[in-house]
Order: C-alpha cells, then sequence, then structure tokens
C-alpha cells in the first residue's frame, strides 16, 4: 500500500527561530560599574542571524549564555556604523547577564535574530529630532542617534536628552561629549558631583526637557527610559502641544520567545517582541498597560 | 453534502486499518483517574465511545508538547533536537477541538513560524466526531460549535449504528482509501438520519445557551472573579487555545552541555512579567485575569483579533476555585456578537442586509 499519510515536510527546514546560533564573545569594555558594552560575533554569520550590519535602530537580539539561559538585548550601534558583530550595551542584573560578566572573551555564546520592529527612520527625519534616554535608554537610543547622524542633512535641529543618577552611570558619556557641535544637548543628573558633561542640570529629564525650545508641529521623539519616566515624560511633550503619534518609545517587558509565541511579553492585546518593542506613544495608550 | 457512510461496527476495524501506517491516538476514558484522556489506541479496538466526554487535556498537548527539549548545546554550539513527527491521527476530536487546531494553526504557522509546531502539524491527520454538549459547553456562543474551518481530514456524525463521514480534501480521501471496502454510499435514509442528528445538537445547543440564561449568570466583574481566584493556571494547562510557554536551560552537571526545554506556563502565574528590579506589568491579580480572558475574548498580536475560546467547558470544570468561566466568556462573547452588530448596522445606516 502506498503511504498517503506521509505528509508534506518543507526541503530545506528553515532556520528555526528559537535556536540560538553559535557566537563567540570578543569584547567586553567597561562603561560603568555594572555595564559593559559587548562585542559578539557569529561563528557562521553565512547561516543568517544578526551580523552587526543587518538590523534597524530599536531592534533586539536574544542572547544565551550556555548554562544559564537567554535574555533580550538590544543592538546599540546602526547598521551602517559597524560591521565586526554586534555591540550590546549590558547591565549586571542577574543570572544570565552575570555570567556574561564573568565569561572570558573568546566563549561560546548563542544570539538570534534581529528581532522585532524598531524605529522606522523615516518617520524619524525631515523636521527636528529629539532624543530622550533615561539610564539604560541610551542603549537602544545610540543606535538612533548613530542612524540619525548618517541621515543628518534630513534633519534640521537634532537633539539629545540623556539622564543618569550620577556621572558613573552615564553610559557613553566620552562619545556623546565629543558629538558634532550641531547635535544640541542637555544631561540632567540627579547628583552632578564629579561631572564631566556639559550642558548639565540637577535633577531628572523631565526637568531637562522643560529647558528645550521645541517646535511641536516639526518635532519627533525617541524615547527610552525605565518605565517609571515614560508616563511624565510624555505628558511633559503633550503639555507642549507634541502629538502622541509623533512620540515613540521603546518599551521592555519580560520575554521569553522572542517571535510572538510565549505569551510573557504582552502588553494590553499586542506582543513587545514582534509587534515592538518600538510603540508611539498613541498606540501605548491605546493598549493600556503601555501608557495611561 | 456530499461523504461516506461507515458502519459502526466497521469503526474499529477501520481505525485498526489505519494504525498499521500512523499512530492513532483516541479519546480514552480512565476510569482510576475518573477522566477522559486522548491515549494512543493500543490493542484491540472495540466500538469507540461516541458519546465520550471532553478529554482533560487538549489536543494541543501532542502539537506542542509540554516539557519540550528545543535543542542541546556543548562546547561546539547548539543542535536542533529531533521533533517526533510521526505520522498521527487524532481521533474524536469535537468540533472545538477542530476549531483550536485551526486557531494554533494560524498562530504558529503566520508571521514567524515555530517550525516545530509546522513540522509535527504537518505529519497529523484529524478525525473529528460530533458531540451532544452538556452544561459546561458554550461553542455555540462562540462560533466554534460546527465543523466549519474545514482543518480535519475525516468528520463522522454519529447516526444511531453508523455514521455519516464527511471528507475534507485529498488527505481526507486518503485515509478512506486506506480500507475503502468499510465504506458505502449514503442513501436517502442516511441524508434524514443526518439531518435529524444536525437538528437534535442544534436544539440541544440553543437549549443549553437558553438554560444558562435563564439561571441568570451571576453579576460577575473582573475585581470579584479574580479575588477568588488562586491563579494556580488550571484554566490555562486545559485550555486548547492556550499558548503560553516558558523556555528553560537545563544544564549538565558537566556544565558544557545541555538543552533547552520549553514548557507550558500561564500568564496568570505572578512572575511571568516580572522584569527588573522585581517591576511587574500585572501585579494584580485582576489585573492578570483581565490579560488572559481579554485575549482569549479578543485575540494577542497584530493579525490575531478575534475570539480564541472555543467553549469547550475545559475551563469551567477543572477550575479549582469553581469560578463561573464558562458564564463569564460566554456572556463576553455575547458582549462582542452585540458590539460587532451594532457597529455593522452603523457602518451600514441603510440597514440593509449586507
Ligand atoms: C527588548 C528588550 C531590550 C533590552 N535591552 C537591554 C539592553 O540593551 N541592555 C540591558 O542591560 N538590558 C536590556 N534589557 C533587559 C534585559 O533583558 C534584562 O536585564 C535581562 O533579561 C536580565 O536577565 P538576567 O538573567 O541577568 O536576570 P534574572 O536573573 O532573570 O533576573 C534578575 C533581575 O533582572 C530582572 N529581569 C529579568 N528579566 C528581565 C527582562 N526581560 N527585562 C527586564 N528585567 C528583567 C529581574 O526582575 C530581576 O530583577 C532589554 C529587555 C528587553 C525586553
Ligand atoms: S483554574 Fe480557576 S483558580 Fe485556577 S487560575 Fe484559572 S480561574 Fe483561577
Ligand atoms: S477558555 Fe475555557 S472554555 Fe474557552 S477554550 Fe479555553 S478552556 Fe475551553
Ligand atoms: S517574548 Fe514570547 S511572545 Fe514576546
Amino acid at each position: 500500500m502506498n503511504a498517503p499519510l506521509r505528509v508534506s515536510t518543507p526541503e530545506a527546514a528553515p532556520l528555526d527561530p528559537l535556536m540560538p546560533l553559535a557566537a563567540r564573545l570578543r569584547r567586553r569594555e567597561r562603561l560603568s560599574d555594572d555595564v559593559a558594552l559587548f562585542t559578539v560575533t557569529l561563528e557562521q554569520p553565512e547561516m543568517g542571524g544578526p551580523t552587526g550590519a543587518n538590523h534597524q535602530p530599536g531592534q533586539f537580539v536574544m542572547l544565551s549564555a550556555p548554562g544559564v539561559g537567554e535574555a533580550p538585548f538590544c543592538l546599540c550601534h546602526a547598521a551602517s556604523t559597524h560591521e565586526d558583530g554586534v555591540e550590546l550595551c549590558i547591565r549586571r542584573v542577574g543570572e544570565v547577564t552575570a555570567r556574561l560578566f564573568d565569561l572570558p572573551e573568546g566563549a561560546l555564546l548563542g544570539l538570534r535574530g534581529p528581532l522585532g520592529s524598531g524605529f522606522e527612520m523615516d518617520d524619524l527625519v525631515g523636521g527636528d529630532l529629539l532624543l530622550i534616554a533615561g539610564g539604560m535608554g541610551m542603549a537602544p537610543l545610540r543606535s538612533v542617534l548613530q542612524a540619525a547622524l548618517t541621515r543628518r542633512r534630513e534633519i534640521d535641529r537634532l537633539i539629545l536628552i540623556d539622564g543618569a543618577r550620577t556621572m558613573a552611570d552615564l553610559i557613553f558619556w566620552p562619545e556623546l561629549a565629543a558629538l558634532p557641535a550641531d547635535v544640541e544637548r542637555l544631561f540632567a543628573l540627579d547628583d552632578p558631583s564629579g561631572a564631566r558633561v556639559e550642558p548639565l542640570i540637577t535633577g531628572h529629564v523631565g526637568m531637562a526637557l522643560a529647558q528645550v525650545a521645541l517646535d511641536p508641529n516639526r518635532v519627533k521623539v525617541a524615547l527610552c527610559g525605565p518605565p517609571v519616566m515614560l508616563e511624565p515624560v510624555v505628558r511633559g511633550l503633550e503639555a507642549r502641544g507634541v502629538s502622541a503619534e509623533d512620540i515613540f518609545i521603546t518599551f521592555e517587558r519580560r520575554m521569553s520567545c522572542g517571535v510572538g509565541h510565549c505569551g510573557h511579553c504582552a502588553m494590553g492585546r499586542r506582543y513587545v517582541c514582534v509587534d515592538g518593542p518600538v510603540f508611539s506613544a498613541a498606540a501605548a495608550r491605546e493598549l493600556g498597560e503601555g501608557l495611561r | 453534502m456530499s461523504g461516506w457512510i461507515l458502519p459502526q461496527a466497521e469503526l474499529g476495524p477501520f481505525l485498526q486499518t489505519v494504525r498499521e501506517q500512523m499512530q492513532v491516538f483516541a479519546p480514552t476514558a480512565v476510569e482510576a483517574e475518573g477522566l477522559c484522556a486522548l491515549r494512543p489506541l493500543n490493542g484491540a479496538i472495540g466500538p469507540p465511545d461516541t458519546e465520550a466526554r471532553r478529554t482533560m487535556l487538549p489536543p494541543k498537548k501532542l502539537l506542542l508538547p509540554n516539557n519540550e527539549t528545543l535543542f542541546t548545546f556543548d562546547a561546539e554550539g547548539y543542535h536542533p533536537a529531533p521533533v517526533d513527527d510521526a505520522p498521527t491521527v487524532l481521533f474524536g476530536l469535537h468540533p472545538c477541538d477542530l476549531r483550536a487546531i485551526s486557531l494554533l494553526d494560524r498562530f504558529f504557522g503566520a508571521r514567524i513560524a515555530d517550525q516545530r509546531y509546522v513540522q509535527r502539524r504537518a505529519a497529523t491527520r484529524l478525525i473529528g466526531a460530533d458531540c451532544l454538549p452538556d452544561d459546561a459547553c458554550f461553542c455555540h456562543s462562540v462560533v466554534a460549535s460546527e465543523p466549519r474551518d474545514a482543518v480535519y481530514d475525516l468528520f463522522l456524525w454519529s447516526l444511531e449504528d453508523r455514521f455519516w463521514v464527511t471528507v475534507n480534501g485529498e488527505s481526507g480521501a486518503a485515509l478512506i482509501d486506506l480500507d475503502r471496502k468499510r465504506f458505502r454510499h449514503p442513501r436517502p435514509a442516511d441524508r434524514l438520519a443526518l439531518q435529524r442528528r444536525q437538528q437534535l445538537r442544534a436544539r440541544m445547543l440553543e437549549n443549553g445557551r437558553a438554560r444558562r440564561q435563564a439561571r441568570g449568570d451571576a453579576q460577575w466583574s473582573w475585581r470579584e472573579w479574580s479575588a477568588a481566584c488562586f491563579t494556580c493556571g488550571a484554566c490555562a494547562m486545559v485550555c486548547p487555545t492556550c499558548v503560553c510557554t516558558t523556555q528553560e536551560e537545563h544544564p549538565s552537571l558537566d556544565g558544557a552541555s545541555g538543552e533547552r526545554v520549553r514548557r507550558w506556563s500561564a500568564c496568570l502565574y505572578q512572575n511571568y512579567d516580572r522584569a527588573a528590579g522585581e517591576h511587574h506589568f500585572r501585579n494584580e491579580r485582576m489585573e492578570r485575569a483581565r490579560n488572559r480572558f481579554e485575549h482569549k475574548m479578543l485575540g494577542c498580536g497584530v493579525g490575531e483579533e478575534g475570539v480564541k475560546c472555543v467553549g469547550c467547558g475545559r475551563c469551567v470544570v477543572n477550575c479549582p476555585a469553581q469560578l463561573p468561566l464558562g458564564e463569564a466568556l460566554e456572556r463576553a462573547a455575547g458582549n462582542l456578537q452585540r458590539a460587532q452588530a451594532i457597529k455593522a448596522a452603523a457602518a451600514n445606516p441603510g440597514g440593509e442586509e449586507s
């Protein structure tokens, strides 16, 4: 009897989106007490996966420390600026991140991605662009900043507001301090002692924002920071006439699969891993759980 | 409706023949445990229990297995774990469970496909069976009471001493061809019997709904419901359309190798959304309850809008807190249908039938 029940199996099985690709830890450079910049390269980039040159600003990867587990990290550089692997800016907070800090350079890691839908640079250029980062929020916004610098001529005013608790927590400060002069900037530190950046205010990013002149009809905003920061900043912007449609926020949620199957990252009725992590403030508010 | 007739006495022998080609799972009463489970058919197959109750665990346990090794790792890197995709027939699935599989097919097949689900599903054939609803069933209210999505290969309507077998597609016909001699063409009397059976089912479904309505669904709110919920997650484990899972790392003792395992989980668990600084986005039980039930009723994810509850009643009969989940879901479905009707009427102010 023939076997009609043998069913179609795909000829060349596509890449399993859950399976990490072998990668190596190339470099780890301390940025602060508990934050470091990691450079990770795929062993076989021809197999697919994040090379550092094939992502959009705001997209993320899942990075595995074999034997401990996997965690999401955003790509903190623009694809156009960097071609020898992915750069990830990672804070040591728990099990996976602790192992990442302890492993020797050259260690085997797992990498999958690029995942999620990032910032559409086309939506951000064409007028003024305001980047607002709080703490680790500078990691994803660095990719937007680098992408914006490559399209500098399509942007009128390019403005950066970056806040942290102390000078020691201000990640990437040397390169931010060295930005071209036509990038307007304002730093905010809760505790300004020993500050090495300027212009500087003492306080939080909301207070810095109040000091920046804005044309609400021309400005697009990219925003990333801890959950408690988002709501007041969005309200502050709206109070000055900026439309919630023009504010783009990258959200963080617990993740497990990163590909829209496991449910961990739900924000209202959307999955942050595939429908985001970048949502407009208007969309996030409609989801209920993003913004109120 | 075209179809075949299979005498009841021939069903066992037919399944024996199918079993020579593929493993066959069927609802099996497990008296010792007082439940009904989808189990492999072994040994002689007697007359199948066409009045089979709902299985405690849904067919998703075979398509998205709990505790599945996704891959292994060692000093060389990561290696895919084999997928158990032995040709399989799931027999006796009720319309709600067929509907649930069509929803899973869409969820795991679209956008970024889950390779393991897709591969296993491609090796799976579905033989549905009609059923008479009990008091926990409300498939009717969530439009899942009929074998509609053509997700099955064969569907059996029970007509006293015989089955009317509806065939879907080539894969369904191929199943019949395995043992054609046991089937005959329908006669007018069979058609009449099929109609009577379908009318009886429709009446029972409608009566059930009326009875539950007459009992008056208790005034019900997220707050009250969640105050009594244990967040044990039983309702999610037994749900044929719940998809929440967690990946776990299982290192070996040598420290250099191990495996990653995917387990069923539930969005009702308190640390399901735990993030940096012990931050929770749905810390209150009420918020987690709302999350699950909103997702059941409205779906989650772009392109995933729509009712995801199929009214199978599993959560109703398995909730240890005996919460009125069926009434809540059924009422939510009713509200949804009314809202859609109002929206349709507003979009069509002339009031003509569309
Ligand atoms: C889209 C996205 C992008 C991210 N980008 C970065 C980044 O660029 N740099 C960076 O340092 N971190 C980033 N994170 C957060 C990072 O994923 C978590 O810090 C990491 O998962 C912690 O893993 P762990 O095993 O070390 O912690 P665990 O041992 O799991 O937990 C320890 C602590 O970390 C918290 N935690 C665990 N998982 C998460 C999570 N997914 N998100 C937030 N907190 C968590 C726990 O609540 C606990 O306080 C991102 C998260 C998302 C969702
Ligand atoms: S089964 Fe009942 S008690 Fe358990 S989580 Fe579901 S609703 Fe709550
Ligand atoms: S929510 Fe309850 S009734 Fe609905 S499909 Fe899931 S288990 Fe069945
Ligand atoms: S992380 Fe699994 S659905 Fe988003």
